[in-house]
């Protein structure tokens, strides 16, 4: 990369790596590159990492020090050999978008002044990239949403949204791998398994992805969910 | 050889030293709350340091042993009996197949822990037997212990037990030490004032994934939240009304509202013994002086 980025320690346990002061795919991509040679070359150094839209925060392992961990990851920027490109893969998510799974697409049609047909025609054409995972497991923080759909989040979040919910809240749009508490718009259900503890190695969506949406039938998801 | 749980407390947990390493797909630590108690209860017991145990919070429950077992119970005092004898903590009990260890209130902190000598068998994800709550994962299914759950554990271990730990716990919680955070610039003098000159009170709205204290209300000066990025344990985060939360073992690994502190790594076992309505004030030490504290606390908890 051309620019050396902001390293500074974030707690006496952690430090954070900045790569400017935007959400960019440029960014993204030093993210993605950076998160992996700390992932598979320092894990004696690092208890874990969180890489997110223009960051990683590096917390330490016990009994690493701060200078210790800003020397190396100094080092991991200053090796040319560590530039690599990158192969992103695209992964096609069906989602049913028919009422059933969709309790707040009328929300959205309000909001934007779209029929619902025109929602998923926008929500099925754009492609999407996953900038990382974050908040709980597995769920992925998604750009690239038109932004004709933006709908704030709901006044008061639901307690339970079901696993593999199709959401928009504000300018961004998601899926929830797992049931859990949730405030954004739920426009549609995908019967794919996004996160699964016993095999996180292979969830279909990591960072870096991109993504695309496909409408698909409530038999067509039925079906699939019983095969 | 396991125990049951004849009546449960108001939170029992499955807690070890936490999950690390999974940060990156949104898998929080979690991990003991007080992890220096826990480290204490096994080092008596001569286990691994990373042993799971019991965490047990505001008041316990009994605990029925269907085999002779060697205990040790730390952390803040609450009231514990074996046959209505009391038991005392920071020492190795024995006790017999068919009693039943009782566990009371407190008028100490919020945690005490529950060590077996050996191990428990509760099933290992991802590396930690640590409960996560909020994705109901890890731990005696993903959840508090309950009546007649049956915790089975084994007598593996056959070192000699450690009486001559150095640490010794500060139970003054009325001040805790915190380094700047992140966005700290975001907050202009006299908010800066207000956090550090009062007093903030923990609130009942608290749990293991952030302390919601209430005190002074703190504005930054955009008043907008941050572009999101990985959340430091012990994070202060300050929220667009002014209200601030620390972040904690169970926290979400990332968030979008400015942190105006840190609370440093050696206090943080002052945290996780905070109760609701404990009051304390911030105090501002240099990142060195946080580390040198850290690694004066490490020094203390080897044997």
């Amino acid at each position: 990369m051309n620019k050396i980025p902001i390293i500074k320690a974030a707690s006496d346990r952690s430090i954070i790596i900045e790569f400017g002061n935007g959400i960019s795919e440029q960014a993204h991509g030093h993210i993605v590159r950076f998160s992996n040679i700390l992932l598979d070359s320092h894990s004696n150094d690092i208890k874990n990492i969180s890489p997110a839209y223009n960051s990683i925060l590096v917390r330490l392992e016990d009994g690493i020090t701060i200078s210790h961990m800003l020397k190396s990851i100094k080092n991991i920027f200053e090796d040319k050999a560590n530039i690599k490109d990158l192969s992103a893969n695209t992964i096609k998510i069906p989602v049913c978008y028919e009422s059933e799974y969709a309790p707040d697409i009328e929300r959205v049609m309000k909001y934007t002044r779209f029929s619902k047909d025109t929602i998923i025609k926008k929500h099925v054409s754009a492609q999407y990239l996953v900038y990382f995972l974050g908040f709980s497991p597995g769920f992925p923080y998604i750009g690239g949403m038109d932004k004709s759909l933006e709908t704030p989040r709901l006044g008061s979040p639901r307690t339970k949204v079901p696993a593999g919910s199709v959401a928009i809240g504000g300018k961004q749009t998601g899926i929830y791998p797992m049931q859990s508490p949730g405030g954004w718009n739920i426009i549609g259900r995908t019967h794919l398994n996004l996160f699964e503890w016993s095999d996180i190695e292979n969830m279909p969506i990591k960072m870096g992805c991109k993504i695309e949406f496909y409408s698909i039938s409530k038999d067509e998801l039925l079906n699939a969910e019983n095969s | 050889m396991s125990l049951t749980i004849l009546k449960s407390g108001f939170q029992d947990l499955i807690q070890d030293l936490g999950r690390t390493g999974y940060s990156h797909i949104g898998i929080s630590q979690a991990g003991a709350a007080d992890s220096v108690s826990l480290r204490i209860a096994n080092l008596l017991l001569g286990n691994n340091i990373n042993e799971a145990g019991i965490e047990i919070t505001l008041f316990g429950g009994s605990y029925y042993f269907n085999k002779d077992a060697i205990i040790s119970l730390s952390g803040s005092v609450f009231r514990t009996t074996i046959n209505n004898k009391t038991i005392p903590f920071l020492e190795p009990i024995s006790i017999k197949k068919g009693q039943t260890l009782n566990i009371g209130p407190t008028n100490d902190g919020a945690r005490c822990y529950l060590v077996i000598k050996g191990s428990l068998e509760v099933p290992n994800l991802l590396g930690s037997r640590s409960t996560h709550l909020m994705s109901n994962a890890g731990g005696y299914y993903g959840r508090n212990l309950t009546k007649d759950d049956e915790i089975k554990f084994s007598n593996d271990n056959n070192k000699t037990f450690s009486n001559d730990i150095k640490f010794r716990v500060d139970k003054d919680r009325s001040i805790l030490r915190v380094t700047k955070g992140l966005q700290s610039n975001l907050f202009n003098d006299s908010s800066m004032k207000l956090f550090y000159n009062n007093e903030f009170k923990v609130s009942h709205n608290s749990n293991r994934m952030g302390l919601r204290v209430t005190g002074p209300k703190i504005y930054n000066k955009t008043s907008e939240d941050i572009i999101t990025e990985g959340l430091p344990l012990g994070a202060i985060q300050v929220t667009g009304n002014g209200d601030s939360i620390i972040s904690f073992v169970d926290h979400q690994t990332t968030g979008g509202y400015p942190k105006i502190a840190n609370i440093i790594a050696a206090d943080l076992h002052k945290v996780g013994q905070l109760k609701p309505g404990d009051k304390f004030i911030f105090k501002l030490v240099s990142l060195e002086e946080a580390e040198n504290l850290y690694f004066e606390q490490e020094r203390a908890l080897k044997i």
